[in-house]
């Protein structure tokens, strides 16, 4: 990506964006030379500079075909115990070889915040950002009690300004976050 | 206004339909029917008996007393609290206890407040609870939404607030200010009170212009179903907006007050010229009408980066500390460290304290550690908040307003620049202390709400919201400054 896009090439997002995030595309699919997934769904998604990571609903991801993985992954982390000795090397390497027979769309992170860590799968989705098409991560987390489903985090925003101002999403209403 | 009346609200508007508008109740029950949401009722009382026999206990401890059919918001009374002693505090700030409410509806029926000074019936209606995209331009009253629609268009808007002057009213003649709004974007454009122009609100000080009105769409129709129902040719259609429900019909006016030409600066009779006699044929046409003849005040989507700051993730900000206004206490102070703390006397010297803080667009408030805001001079009014609030339980259930009553002393002594919010997120919910503070941010100076919390676990002690952010863009791989060190 060219990183030194000026500020006026780059696209300004609101707090409040629809997204569409592409249908999992199978490995096996991948060999017969199908690349991309027509089937998407389209979602307002809260933009959050605050956020380092995207994070998508685990029911979502599910709806959009990553049910068995992560299904395995939620078998393979369940009773882990993160501290500071259960750092994020070892339980890679848990979980590594499971990960790597997937493919190079998943991985999985440990996720620091003032409320705790987790350790998270990591998925790669195809996403349309206000018009602009990129291949980013997704940590899958339950994102059920939260207002919006998606939330976009900065790793995703390369090439975008995010204005507090603007909402893009007509009824903005409901949202009251702090 | 005669021009008004001959012209359009005569001729437009049928006896039968006029006295349908002017009987509060009745327009309720036919605009219900039609599926158009209206406030819940409580509670009728018709006559001196059923005043006797009232089950007051029955009553919410929120609820808007109405005359049947009052005229311009007189004889209303907003209970939006109960004291433990089971008297109501009114937005007026003053208690209220059933024999006062007793009295008032003694008032209602004599036709105290009511259209031609004819008997009246009262009724006890639910209490709109405000959006909180509407709540920081209000004081305590719901702030409301005017739509006057003439032969199935909407033909002009205005958003209706209360001020400490107007007790909590929307009402313009009582003291309450008038926003006029562009009808294609639901923008707000000019400000009005006592029929001046105004650019900000007398009380907290926030821009009037630019105000962009929730569920836009929704009232628009809202709006126009409620002629329809009606059969009213020219109407005033009031619609406030519910933090849970959404827009909400609190009444439909057939002489609807002229003050909202002002507020458009634009004249109502050339608008409602435009419209006379066109052929309407459905509401998403009668919107598009509206918004092709009357749009366009407001120049929508102009995405201006000229002008705007660029804000990094990371930024270096500047917070003024605490300016105690009784002079005396200030010489007092600088008096106490001249004595001897050299140290303190040298802090006191630099009027700023600049630390590193977090840009998230995800936050609405921006916040700051407790700490900190002791260090900044608010040690006081932090105690004093914690001591208060010590026992206060809160939920996602609770109700601010409930909570900021039972501070009402606290705050009204510490003044303008304090508040309190209940912050609702997924991990749980808190009732904070927020203080207006100075900062500097990117080198523009903003007087902006902190919330107070303890931030000593997290990397930054300031975080930067969206309130704070009105001028500025933020760049996600901007994180402008050097090293990161907490």
């Amino acid at each position: 990506m060219n990183e030194t896009k000026g500020v006026f090439d780059k696209q300004i997002l609101g707090i409040i964006e629809n997204v569409r995030i592409y249908h999992r595309v199978f490995e096996k699919d991948k060999i017969v030379g199908k690349k991309e997934s027509k089937e998407f769904v389209e979602i307002k998604a809260k933009i959050d500079t605050g956020a380092e990571y995207s994070s998508i609903d685990k029911n979502l991801a599910i709806e959009l075909g990553y049910g068995d993985i992560i299904d395995e992954f939620y078998k393979r982390t369940k009773g882990f115990i993160i501290n500071s000795e259960t750092e994020n090397d070892a339980l890679n390497l848990r979980i590594k070889n499971e990960l790597e027979k997937w493919g190079d769309s998943f991985n999985a992170k440990l996720i620091k915040s003032s409320h705790g860590a987790s350790y998270r799968l990591m998925i790669a989705m195809d996403l349309v950002l206000a018009n602009v098409k990129i291949h980013t991560f997704f940590s899958v987390i339950d994102r059920g009690h939260m207002q919006f489903p998606v939330l976009i985090g900065r790793k995703s925003m390369k090439n975008f300004l995010v204005d507090p101002l603007k909402f893009s999403g007509e009824k903005y209403e409901k949202w009251e976050i702090l | 206004m005669n021009a008004r009346n001959l012209v359009y609200i005569r001729p437009n508007n049928s006896i039968k339909a006029t006295d349908l508008a002017n009987n509060k109740l009745r327009s309720k029950e036919v605009l219900f029917a039609a599926g158009i949401p209206v406030p819940k009722v409580y509670g009728i009382i018709r006559n001196r008996k059923e005043l006797e026999n009232f089950k007051w206990a029955d009553l919410p401890k929120s609820f808007v007393l109405k005359p049947n059919r009052g005229m311009g918001g007189e004889g209303i009374k907003i209970i939006y609290g109960q004291k433990k002693d089971q008297r109501w505090i009114s937005t007026e700030g003053e208690a209220v206890s059933i024999k006062d409410l007793h009295s008032h509806i003694m008032n209602i029926f004599d036709g105290f407040y009511s259209l031609y000074g004819g008997e009246d019936i009262a009724f006890f209606e639910e209490r709109i609870k405000i959006s909180s995209s509407l709540k920081p331009y209000s004081y305590k009253g719901i702030p409301d939404i005017r739509v006057i629609v003439y032969n199935n268009v909407p033909v002009m808007a205005m958003l209706r607030l209360s001020t400490k002057e107007s007790g909590g009213k929307a009402n313009l003649h009582l003291g309450g200010i008038g926003v006029g709004i562009d009808i294609s974007t639901g923008v707000t454009t000019n400000a009005i009170m006592h029929d001046q122009m105004i650019e900000k609100t007398p009380d907290s000080k926030l821009k009037l212009s630019g105000i962009r009105i929730p569920y836009w769409k929704d009232i628009l129709e809202i709006a126009i179903k409620c002629q329809k129902t009606c059969n009213l040719g020219y109407v005033g259609v009031d619609i406030a907006i519910d933090k849970e429900r959404g827009p909400v019909v609190l009444e439909v006016n057939a002489h609807a007050g002229l003050s909202i030409q002002i507020a458009n600066l634009a004249p109502l009779k050339y608008r409602l010229e435009k419209v006379r006699g066109l052929k309407i044929k459905s509401e998403a046409h009668a919107i598009r009408v509206a918004q092709d003849l009357f749009g366009g005040e407001v120049e929508q989507e102009i995405e201006e980066i000229s002008g705007k700051q660029i804000l990094g993730i990371i930024e270096n900000v500047k917070i003024k500390r605490r300016v105690l206004e009784d002079k005396n206490i200030y010489e007092k102070i600088s008096a106490e460290m001249q004595e001897g703390n050299r140290l303190a006397k040298k802090e006191k010297q630099e009027e700023f304290i600049e630390l590193k803080a977090k840009i998230d667009t995800g936050a609405g408030y921006s916040s700051v550690d407790k700490k900190l805001a002791r260090e900044l001079g608010y040690g006081g009014i932090i105690d004093e908040f914690d001591l208060v609030t010590k026992d206060f339980v809160v939920n996602h259930n609770t109700d601010s307003e409930d909570l900021d009553l039972r501070i009402k002393d606290s705050l009204d002594k510490w003044g303008d620049d304090f508040s309190a919010i209940l912050a609702k997120s997924s991990h749980g919910v808190t009732y904070r202390l927020v203080i207006k503070m100075d900062i500097v941010l990117s080198g523009i100076k903003i007087h902006t709400p902190f919330s107070v919390i303890d931030r000593s676990e997290l990397q930054f002690p300031v975080l930067v919201g969206r309130k704070s952010m009105k001028n500025f863009l933020v760049d996600p791989l901007k994180s402008s400054q050097e090293t990161i060190i907490i």
